[in-house]
């Protein structure tokens, strides 16, 4: 009997006090935001990095009083490379963490699952990695908004770079799945439309994860083109170089490769496997402009390494913050009607979103891999801009409806 | 279809052979002696080339780490078999699996946090790195090295059970666990020692793959599938099976490449299910 009595008066005390703190949190209660990113497994790296861009962009923001007074704040989850945990993390996040806004995804698939969600929890969600075009295109809806490019953007940046190259005879190797076809045949596409004497004399899909690519490396050599259009990225992308070095490959045929500019790639494959390669990037820390610098200079300060592409959760953070700010109000409606409006002054130059797909046109980056005497690690000598308006899907090409 | 180009793919079908080989060959004794499908055997190989790594780091020597990462996985592996495999003979295959597969885990988050989640590769030995020309195709030295070795593996160990006492005990062993424990021979010590030479064998096959694969948490995972349809084909616990099942599939997977590139990866799994069906002990496998 004494005990039961203690019980309720503990629930009371309970209920008491939650409503208490609860009343005292609203006053300075902060913006949540829940980022899904892939924090396991073998591309853990990405992950991290992502984070850390978006740790910096929080670590800046909350420094100048937040936003709207409230300071943000960032709940990260691991969606382990798999779509049906990214939703259960989303469902997590949402329900017991009430975020307010969520970060999603870090493969193409997890990021789709989560983008087809959210019209269910009517609350914003940017894209800052996954770069499957049908997320703004197919399957678009009105509250995902991708800050970083997509995979279209990428292969006609590939192409647009290619064709002032003297280069005739295309070869194209990329890994066996969605993202590897769909790049491929919007660069064979793109790159017959700006160069109608180039032909593709070849393609070949190896499998993600190929162990040994030694039988791809000798059908492309076989088929004697002259440059190779290679969108692989990862541990496939850092073996492919080392053995196709093994084969001579780089010296016969000038290789263009879509990830060619991360260190994190072109580091670990060594300075002769990637020396005199072509590479892409979505960002490339080498651009030198004042606004990068200094942010660069940001990063460093906190990290102390150079950014991968950190840059693009980092822009993803802000350009929410400034829709946000603009809207006055964290309230779904209000925030999609600003963000549809962002022009956003990033490190890496001027990203606008277009308020017909939500994909936010920006710049896509190459340049020539080599020995550069200020860094240890092999990079780009010069970083050259494939500007936004030459590699921006037409809206009414991307297949997006938005009610 | 070119001579040269066919001759070409035909040897990258021996090398990833050989490396398969190194693997499963080990796999295959294992299981022949100790009845034990070792799940963790990917583990160890890519232990061995971690280790591998790391020697070459320190030593800018690839031969020692030939040397140091077989020891050390060796060491390992007679640990493991000693602390957790040997509770398991007497409790049949669902502990020992659930037991390998759990040490797979292990070993690999074990990996992750001693070497970090990055890849790594090591450069090909300086006296290796040449190119030589094969009717007009230049092939790396390094591969047309890791057929030698692996060749003169399969030969040494084939020796070892065949010509050696030791290896007469070990295939006695095989054929009846018991009659070799009432002979008078240390069973124990002999399992422990199996175990451990799998385990060597593995690092080695990790060592001789990190110039031509990268070193990347996950490569186990990678390489075991390929090992386990190497044994099934070639015949569970037959050590010229391990040797035909991985020259099979090699050329399986090479010549596909060639010919039908997108339906490759099919053909292993089709030839499996193939010898599953027409022979379910596999080509060289003893009837049970």
């Amino acid at each position: 009997m004494k005990s039961r009595k203690f019980g309720a008066g503990a629930i009371v005390l309970t209920i008491f006090f939650c409503l208490w703190g609860a009343k005292i949190g609203l006053s300075a209660e902060p913006i949540k935001i829940g980022a899904i990113l892939v924090l396991s497994g073998p591309f853990i790296e990405v992950g991290v990095e992502e984070k850390r861009g978006i740790d910096l962009a929080v670590e800046e923001l909350n420094a100048k009083g937040g936003i709207l007074g409230r300071k943000v704040e960032v709940i990260y989850e691991d969606e382990q490379l798999k779509p049906a945990v990214g939703v259960d993390k989303l469902t997590k996040l949402m329900q017991m963490d009430k975020v307010d806004f969520i970060v999603g995804g870090y493969s193409s698939a997890t990021g789709l699952a989560i983008a087809r969600e959210m019209p269910k929890y009517k609350k914003i969600c940017i894209m800052t990695v996954p770069a499957t075009e049908e997320i703004t295109g197919k399957y678009c809806n009105r509250y995902v908004f991708r800050t970083s490019s997509n995979s279209a953007m990428e292969a006609i940046s590939g192409a647009v770079f290619a064709k002032d190259k003297p280069y005739k005879k295309f070869f194209m190797l990329a890994a066996d799945y969605n993202f590897g076809h769909t790049t491929c045949d919007i660069f064979k596409k793109k790159i017959k439309e700006l160069k109608p004497e180039a032909e593709v004399v070849g393609e070949v899909y190896p499998p993600l994860m190929a162990k040994d690519f030694a039988p791809y490396i000798s059908k492309v050599m076989q088929a004697n083109p002259e440059a190779l259009w290679l969108p692989l990225w990862g541990a496939d992308f850092i073996t492919f170089l080392k053995q196709g070095l093994q084969f001579g490959l780089q010296k016969k045929v000038q290789v263009i490769a879509q990830f060619g500019g991360y260190p994190f790639y072109i580091g670990p494959a060594g300075y002769e496997a990637s020396e005199g390669i072509y590479g892409g990037g979505r960002y490339m820390f080498g651009l030198n402009t004042p606004e990068n610098n200094a942010w660069v200079e940001r990063w460093y300060k906190k990290y102390n390494r150079y950014p991968d592409n950190g840059c693009l959760s980092y822009n993803g953070i802000m350009m929410l913050m400034e829709a946000v700010k603009k809207a006055g109000t964290i309230e779904t409606e209000a925030v999609i009607k600003t963000f549809e409006t962002i022009q956003y002054r990033s490190p890496k130059g001027l990203v606008t979103m277009r308020k017909c797909d939500h994909q936010a046109d920006q710049d896509y980056f190459w340049g020539k891999v080599g020995r550069v005497a200020k860094y240890n690690f092999p990079y780009v000598n010069e970083v050259l801009i494939t500007p936004a308006q030459l590699i921006s899907v037409p809206c009414e090409e991307t297949g997006c409806k938005m009610e | 279809m070119e001579f040269s180009n066919l001759l070409v793919q035909f040897l990258h079908g021996i090398v990833y052979a050989m490396l398969l080989f190194m693997v499963s060959s080990g796999l295959t004794l294992v299981f022949g002696m100790l009845g034990v499908l070792n799940f963790a055997h990917g583990s160890l190989y890519m232990i061995g080339a971690y280790i591998g790594l790391s020697t070459v780091l320190l030593t800018q020597n690839f031969w020692v780490s030939l040397i140091v990462a077989p020891i050390l996985v060796a060491l390992l592996g007679g640990f493991l078999e000693t602390t957790f495999l040997k509770k398991t003979y007497t409790r049949g295959h669902v502990h020992q699996l659930m037991l390998t597969y759990g040490l797979a885990y292990i070993l690999d988050e074990l990996t992750k946090i001693i070497w970090g989640t990055e890849s790594h590769s090591i450069d090909v030995p300086p006296i290796l790195q040449a190119s030589i020309n094969i009717l007009g195709n230049a092939y790396p030295v390094y591969r047309l090295a890791i057929i030698v070795a692996g060749g003169l593996l399969a030969l040494g160990v084939w020796l070892l059970l065949k010509k050696t006492r030791l290896g007469m005990i070990i295939r006695a062993a095989v054929f009846s666990t018991d009659l070799v424990k009432f002979l008078g021979f240390n069973q124990p010590l002999l399992f422990r020692g199996v175990f451990a030479f799998g385990a060597a064998l593995a690092a080695l096959g990790g060592v001789f793959a990190s110039p031509l694969i990268t070193t990347y948490p996950g490569m186990g995972a990678d390489i075991i599938i390929d090992a386990f349809i190497v044994v099934i084909v070639g015949g569970l616990g037959s050590l010229p099976g391990a040797l035909l099942g991985s020259l099979l599939i090699g050329q399986v997977m090479s010549l596909g490449i060639l010919f039908l590139p997108r339906f490759a990866l099919v053909f292993s799994y089709v030839l499996m299910a193939i010898i599953l069906i027409v022979r379910p002990t596999g080509i060289l496998g003893e009837k049970e």
